[in-house]
């Protein structure tokens, strides 16, 4: 690949590019993002080749692995353009039928289309899926269209013009005064404007600076930042590129977590054609500013999410924070002057250039502008990652986009922002999805984890569960965290084990008062989060675990006894067999009983007893 | 009937006067602290009083065996004859009072009149008739090494081997001898032995009190010697050396002794000899005091012990160096006749027991004689060995 | 310079002062933990957590890192504050139950037990001080923390010993909570600096105070086991000094004073207990002696005045004195008596007696020497009153027996063996020269007997001078020596001194020797021959030239000189002549007479 030697040849490129990819031209693209390569994607993928290479039309038929589209929870995923036709869960053996069927004769194949879980109707085309209808794609837009190790893919839809337009006329002022126009805010969490951020590390005297990707994404069922990575990281890197152009920075790095692998192998294959083409590297574009991107593969602890921890971890330190101030913007890596942003904030920054800060202000509510991508988990029919415009309504999110809540049960509340987040309420979902709404609330945007919650969520033990998290991954430097937060699931424990006492709930609320105004770093200070929501919410919850010893979702297992009802058992013996602990005994046709000494209270019985036989209490 | 005597007419000028010219040495110097006597090896025993602290006081008032009381005087004869010469006492003297000497003096007056015990008499008589203290002919000194082919001692000769009467002729002890022989010979010393013109070196008659028969035994070694222009001597025995190092040198006459040990020792460490066979056992090592507190060679058996592969040398806590116990052979002990319970030899193999060792070792034939002896009169079954035996073990 | 608002008061400190800096400037007391001054402010541990208001928000931050802004106000005591602190205290608290510091903190801030149970099996509360001066301070990094959350620890790398540690202790003798022990960080033998004053009963750090009454009372550092002079980093000391008052290129000074006279008072050392080998000397932790034991009675001793022995800190039950060790043994040690032991001993015994009431003191002895007024009435209250028991009989030796010792010895009255079982021996070790005393003599050339103690010319007729003009004997330097005797003895010394100064003028030996200038060769033989430095050359008279006032009229000179320049006065040749004949004459009347 030729070096461009200057924007012209980029923009002679970009045309080539862009003339080559008729829009009109069939294709088929099948979803590589990590949940369907679990699922067997690249089996999909394989056979489709095979099977176009021996009807010989593979010139005509393009076949490619894209990134993530965002509904794991249907993957493998194929989509055919251009029309789009959705096929969903399609194994290598559907590939043949496809190819004969919709990629030559242009038929519908009804049995892998997706049904809607509400509606029941069949929905051919990826846009009308309720699920991606309701979100509004813009960082996670090119994912599914793109072969995140094809440079041209990218460069074919727009990619990399917003770092030609800003080398070719926009001075840093000028990238500045667009990005503080948008409204841009961080997204890893706490939401702080990206602009003045960038501004103060610019306005540093202290050289060289560097720009940091924060792509240490940690929290339990969150992956839109390794999608992103994965799917598209050559918008991440031409974001960074702009923001080391703001800010005089000439080098960079990306810290993401070792355990992505394929997220640091489609980072490094970006960099590499970057710098091949001359997007990256030194003098890009021809133009004086040059910027070289190192990766720095983290060991996955969660506190190194964490800036100062992240920066303490790229120097080859233990990943532990330090106190603040001074900030990483005056004294960061090796003691200069560092802007750290997430994966999604950089991601964004070439949207906006292209289509103005307006068009971004445009998107979102008064404070909060553009996207927050969700990773939508829980008890809830559409599970995946969602692409939404601020300000939409927790009820639309969890309802519209991800299809209500399976089973028929209520929704019993929401809990975003990672494992620090708060739990919010079914009586809140009305609120817009905004960092101040969401802070009012008790919890927080955090870096977009969504987990819904129904009726059968103990939210007692939801609290223990998100704390044992955070936790373990305290790095244990600071009493309040370490030994507060330690304390406070110790409370938990016993309190889902039964044995809470008077008083345990007000000794949680101030324990949680001291870990929040008393934590080193924001690992500490949000971690009780889910408790005092939990609290603040569902009191009674707790209080029927102290007091009554019991508890009302049935799930802390100490708590709750199975026993079986004699006047439904039918004697069919299935929850005898279902039993592993062999607590179960009884005759054919004979009613059973449970043996409460042996019984592990797993629920296997409950779950296969046809007749409301078995009775949790 | 008991007509004691008043204390006052019990001090005798005159015995004072025969002791100090029998060789009574520092008894003015006495202040009556009795650091001796918790030194001395009758402590331990525990059943008997020893007050040897006294000695000196009543050396100096005349008062020893003075008793015309024949109980009091038998008892007193015991006492003078308890002292073992181990000289522990002599190391811990603020004054440095030679105590034995003293009780040597006072023997000597007793050998003169002939009141000594009848054990000792016999083992006086014996050497005086055949040159040791066992009572076999002259001509089988040499016996032990028949089939080993020891040369006799011709001048020339880098080494006379001084066998002591008691690895010449005892069956038991023999093999030390032996073994020194075979080491010597394996290491290819110049050396021969005198066979029937040797005499015992009469250090324990000597301290018995039988000066005259010492002087005997002593002026036939020293012609012997000069006879055959002996310049060096090589000894198995303490004894021996002590003699022939410390008392010898009163008959003018000039030569070098050498302890066995300290000859090992420089053997193995030039290399002349290499113990390459491992034995491995816990070997617990006895000073002898002849050797160690009379002498302070107390490194040189060490070492040879210590280059043996696989023996792991222990020491008796507290009780090891110049604070070691006697056996109780020295002095005429050997062949004193104490009661069971009252023998310094049982201190010892207790104490040398409790080390948990798997062997005694000991660089001195009487130490070998009465601690072996002792031990299997108490029941135990530990082997007692000298150095040289075990090194013969290791390197032959 | 910054004015910020400090519990509702408007102060000003310099920029760049942290919370914590400028309320203790202004007297407000902020307790800390993991805070020390040489280092850079950890803050972790949150024990000092103060409400900072900006813009009309409130936080809390930790006021030891925190630096103060322009227009804040700060609440180091504000009910928030206390209810937060309160409960970081108490978290603490929990792990580190029994540490002093910890107690001391929540003490003040009504806290008398922690709720939460103890869950870690070391009392560490991790508040990193000995990491951060093993890296920051002694630039060693033998220690780090490891694990994480929890379960977070500090320990050497893998849990091994370290094999950088220098053994210094400066993580434990920072450790608040006394769980920091360098023998679990290094097995290379740790070496403690022990304290002189204490007779090396109490361990002292580098910098120190030489001894309570020390004129001037100042601290020392001890370079020898310094880390700053023996590698050159540390300098806590330095960092710490807020009067900046460490001076490590200060070195010592020698002062050169001209003086009419010296009162020589060099003291004395004990004989060394490790020469007692049959008393386990040096060996047997609590086989002391009487310089320790007096330590160990010393209400500012190592003990604060309790009896306890040195092996394991228990009270002994029973304790055996042993005189005159190391004393009157000719053949091994010192001949001469010490003087002092024998009523020393009683004073120890009464002592212990008194602190330790069920305890019993026996005293091993041979004569007892009580001259001195009053001595022999107090010796016979301690028998008689006190019930203080004495064997005579000079111990031979001292057998470890368990975590006791026995003393094998004869009681030389009953002529019966006895084995006492104790828990402590007290050695009254012979009183020596102290050490150099000798070579301090030979400077000044003062003859030394053969003991090493400074002679007197005469001992009845001029027992404090020396037999050098102008040097003066007290105390222990010349003679082992009671309290009494030495203070009589300093006395007299001093009188002599002021005796000779009164005057004006010195007596002169009538036999001192002069120079008959023109004989002389000016071969300096005399110089150098002559004891006293009486005598130099003259340059401009090109003669030896004698000091009237040094000359002792020895004559030395005179026997030396090899041209008879050197003459004594009154003794020239012809003076005695005249001498050996009248002598004669004398003879001759009297055998006339005869």
């Amino acid at each position: 690949m030729a070096k461009l030697a200057n924007i012209g040849d980029f923009e002679k490129l970009m045309e080539t590019v862009k003339a080559g990819r008729e829009s009109s031209a069939r294709s088929v693209t099948v979803c590589c993002g990590t949940g369907c390569v679990a699922s067997g994607a690249h089996d999909v993928i394989a056979k489709f080749q095979e099977e176009l290479k021996t009807r010989k039309i593979d010139a005509e038929i393009s076949s490619k692995a894209t990134g993530c589209h965002g509904f794991c929870e249907r993957g493998p995923l194929v989509v055919v353009f251009p029309d789009r036709i959705f096929y969903q869960r399609v194994s290598a053996e559907d590939v043949p039928e496809i190819v004969d069927e919709t990629l030559v004769k242009d038929k519908v194949i009804e049995r892998l289309l997706y049904s809607d879980p509400v509606s029941d109707e069949k929905i051919t085309h990826e846009p009308d899926v309720q699920f991606y209808k309701r979100q509004q794609r813009i960082i996670f837009g090119s994912n599914g269209m793109i072969d995140p190790t094809d440079m041209d893919d990218y460069i074919g839809l727009d990619g990399y013009a917003a770092l030609a337009k800003v080398l070719s006329d926009h001075s840093s002022d000028d990238v500045l005064d667009v990005i503080e126009r948008s409204g841009l805010r961080g997204r890893g969490g706490a939401g702080f404007p990206t602009s003045r951020k960038w501004r103060i590390t610019g306005a540093q005297e202290a050289t060289p600076k560097y720009v940091i990707c924060n792509a240490d994404e940690g929290d339990p069922g969150a992956f839109q930042d390794r999608s992103l990575c994965e799917g598209n990281p050559h918008s991440i890197l031409e974001g960074m590129a702009i923001g080391a152009y703001a800010i005089g920075a000439s080098e960079a790095y990306i810290y993401v977590r070792a355990e992505y692998p394929l997220a640091c192998k489609h980072l490094e294959i970006a960099i590499n054609q970057a710098e091949d083409r001359g997007l990256l590297g030194d003098n890009i574009l021809g133009t004086n500013f040059s910027l070289k991107i190192h990766i720095k593969k983290g060991a996955g602890a969660f506190v190194c999410g964490e800036e100062s921890a992240l920066i303490a971890s790229i120097e080859g330190k233990p990943g532990e924070p330090i106190p603040r101030p001074p900030y990483p913007a005056e004294k960061g890596l090796w003691g200069r002057p560092t802007n750290i942003n997430n994966v999604k904030t950089w991601a964004s920054v070439p949207y906006i250039i292209n289509r103005g800060a307006d068009w971004f202000a445009g998107i979102g509510t008064e404070k909060s502008k553009g996207t927050m991508i969700f990773s939508l988990v829980g008890k809830v029919n559409n599970t995946g990652l969602v692409e939404v415009p601020m300000g939409m309504t927790l009820k639309e999110l969890v309802e519209e986009i991800g299809g209500g809540i399976p089973g028929g049960k209520k929704l019993k509340a929401v809990q975003t922002g990672g494992p620090s987040g708060g739990c919010i309420p079914s009586e809140l979902m009305t609120i817009p999805i905004d960092y101040e709404e969401l802070a009012k609330v008790g919890s927080m945007m955090g870096s977009g984890g969504c987990v819904v919650m129904d009726e059968d969520t103990c939210m007692v033990d939801v609290a223990r569960y998100f704390l044992s998290f955070t936790v373990a991954e305290s790095c244990g430097k600071c009493t309040p965290c370490r030994e507060g937060n330690g304390r406070l699931l110790d409370i938990l424990v016993r309190i889902c084990g039964g044995d809470g006492k008077e008083g345990d709930i007000e000794l949680l609320k101030e324990l949680a008062g001291a870990i929040t105004d008393g934590s080193l770093c924001a690992l500490g200070k949000t971690a009780p989060n889910p408790v005092l929501t939990t609290i603040e919410y569902f009191r009674d919850e707790y209080e029927a675990h102290i007091k009554d010893k019991c508890c009302p979702a049935k799930v802390c297992k100490s708590l709750i006894t199975y026993s079986i009802v004699a006047d439904n058992c039918t004697g069919c013996l299935a929850c005898l067999k279902a039993c592993p602990a062999g607590a179960v005994s009884g005759e054919k046709k004979q009613v059973h009983v449970i043996d409460q000494a042996k019984c592990t209270k797993c629920g296997a019985c409950y779950e296969v007893c046809k007749f409301e036989a078995v009775s949790v209490e | 009937m008991n007509k004691k005597k008043n204390i006052a007419d019990q001090i005798n000028p005159e015995i004072r006067d025969a002791l100090l010219e029998m060789g009574a040495d520092g008894i003015y110097r006495c202040y009556q602290c009795g650091k001796c006597a918790g030194t001395c090896p009758w402590f331990p025993v525990g059943t008997y009083d020893f007050p040897i602290f006294r000695l000196p006081l009543e050396a100096a008032l005349g008062m020893i065996a003075s008793s015309e009381d024949k109980d009091e005087l038998a008892a007193e004869i015991d006492k003078i004859y308890r002292c073992v010469g181990c000289e522990a006492c002599v190391d811990q003297c603020p004054h440095g009072i030679n105590i034995p000497s003293i009780f040597r003096a006072g023997r000597r007056l007793l050998v003169d009149f002939g009141s000594y015990p009848e054990i000792l008499k016999s083992t006086v008589r014996k050497i005086h008739d055949v040159g040791n203290p066992v009572g076999e002919p002259r001509e089988k000194r040499s016996d032990w090494a028949r089939d080993l082919n020891v040369p006799v001692f011709e001048p020339g000769m880098e080494f006379l081997y001084f066998s002591c009467c008691i690895s010449s002729y005892d069956p038991r002890v023999k093999s030390v001898a032996r073994a020194v022989a075979g080491i010597l010979q394996k290491a290819g010393i110049s050396f021969g032995i005198l066979q029937s013109e040797e005499s015992c070196c009469g250090e324990a008659i000597r301290r018995i009190g039988s000066e005259t028969v010492y002087e005997e035994v002593a002026k036939a070694n020293t012609s012997a010697f000069e006879r055959n222009s002996v310049a060096k001597v090589l000894v198995n025995s303490p004894h021996c050396y002590t003699s022939f190092k410390n008392d010898y040198p009163e008959l003018g006459v000039k030569f070098d002794v050498l302890h066995i040990s300290e000859h090992l020792s420089d053997l193995i460490e030039s290399g002349a000899i290499k113990p390459d066979k491992e034995f491995a056992k816990k070997v617990v090592y006895h000073d002898p005091c002849a050797l160690g507190r009379q002498n302070d060679i107390y490194e040189a058996p060490r070492n040879v012990l210590r280059s043996i592969p696989g023996l792991e040398l222990l020491e008796v806590e507290n009780f090891n160096h110049g604070l070691s116990v006697c056996c109780g052979a020295g002095s005429g002990g050997l062949w004193m006749e104490w009661d069971k319970d009252e023998r310094i030899a049982g201190v010892r193999v207790t104490q040398l027991i409790d080390t948990g060792a798997d062997v005694i070792a000991v660089a001195c034939p009487y130490c070998l004689q009465m601690l072996e002896e002792t031990a299997k009169s108490m029941g135990h079954d530990i082997p007692v060995m000298d150095i040289a035996e075990i090194l013969a073990e290791s390197c032959l | 310079m910054i004015t910020f608002k400090l519990n509702g008061t408007e102060v000003e400190v310099e920029e760049g002062t942290t919370i914590l800096e400028a309320a203790k400037e202004h007297g407000v007391e902020i307790p800390t933990l993991c805070y020390h001054p040489a280092f850079e402010p950890y803050q972790v541990c949150r024990v000092c957590l103060v409400e900072v208001i900006k813009d009309g928000q409130s936080k809390l931050v930790p006021s030891c890192g925190y630096k103060v802004e322009e227009g804040t106000e700060v609440l180091t005591h504000s009910e928030l504050v206390l209810k937060r602190r309160r409960t970081i205290v108490e978290l603490i608290l929990a792990e580190a139950p029994n540490s002093e510091r910890v107690l001391a903190i929540a003490k003040d801030l009504g806290i008398e037990k922690s709720r939460f149970e103890s869950k870690r099996e070391k009392e560490c509360i991790l508040c990193g001080l000995c990491v951060n001066a093993c890296n920051d301070i002694i630039k060693v990094g033998a220690i780090g923390f490891a694990k994480r959350g929890t379960q977070r620890e500090i320990t050497t790398p893998y849990g091994e010993f370290s094999d950088v540690c220098s053994t210094c202790g400066a993580c434990a003798s920072l450790c608040p909570t006394g769980v920091i022990k360098v023998e679990e960080i290094s097995d290379s033998e740790i070496k403690p600096i022990l304290s002189e004053f204490d007779a090396n009963l109490s361990q002292r750090p580098c910098i120190y105070v030489p001894f309570p009454q020390a004129v001037p009372n100042r601290p020392v550092i001890d370079r020898e086991n310094c880390m700053y002079f023996k590698t050159g980093e540390c300098r806590i000391c330095e960092i710490v000094c807020q009067p900046e008052a460490i001076k490590y290129d200060q070195d010592e000074e020698i002062t050169e004073e001209e003086v009419g006279a010296v009162i020589v008072a060099t003291g004395y050392d004990l004989y060394p207990i490790e020469r007692m080998k049959e008393y386990g000397g040096g060996e047997y932790t609590d086989v002391i002696d009487g310089l320790q034991f007096e330590r160990l009675l010393s209400a500012s001793g190592p003990t604060q005045g309790e009896v306890r022995r040195p092996s394991d800190g228990r009270i002994p039950k029973r304790v055996a004195f042993f005189a005159c060790v190391g004393s009157r043994d000719p053949e091994h040690h010192c001949s001469y008596c010490s003087k002092i032991c024998c009523m020393y001993m009683v004073k120890h015994a009464l002592l212990y007696k008194e602190r330790v009431p069920d305890g019993e003191p026996v005293i091993f002895s041979i004569d007892v020497r009580t001259s001195g007024k009053g001595y022999e009435e107090f010796y016979t209250r301690a028998k008689e009153e006190a019930g203080i028991i004495y064997i005579r009989g000079k111990p031979s030796r001292i057998i470890k027996e368990g975590d006791g010792y026995e003393v094998w010895a004869i009681n030389t009255v009953t002529g019966k063996q006895i084995r006492v079982r104790c828990d402590m021996v007290v050695l009254s070790t012979a009183i020596i020269p102290t050490v150099g005393a000798p070579e301090l003599a030979r400077e000044m050339r003062i003859p030394v007997d053969e003991h090493g103690f400074l002679s007197e010319v005469h001992p009845k007729l001029r027992p404090v001078e020396s037999l050098v003009r102008g040097f003066f004997l007290a105390g222990c330097s010349q003679a082992p020596k009671d309290i009494p005797d030495t203070v009589a003895q300093a006395s007299a010394a001093a009188s002599k001194v002021l005796e000779m100064f009164a005057r004006g003028e010195i007596l002169a030996e009538p036999h001192i020797v002069w120079v008959d200038e023109d004989k002389c060769a000016t071969c300096k033989v005399c110089i150098d021959a002559c004891p006293y430095e009486a005598r130099e050359l003259d340059e401009e008279k090109k003669a030896v030239v004698v000091s009237d006032a040094l000359c002792q009229g020895c004559g030395c000179c005179v026997a030396a000189c090899p041209t008879g320049a050197t003459r004594q006065k009154n003794l020239d040749d012809e003076q005695l002549s005249r001498m050996v004949e009248a002598i004669f004459e004398q003879e001759k009347e009297h055998s006339g007479s005869d």
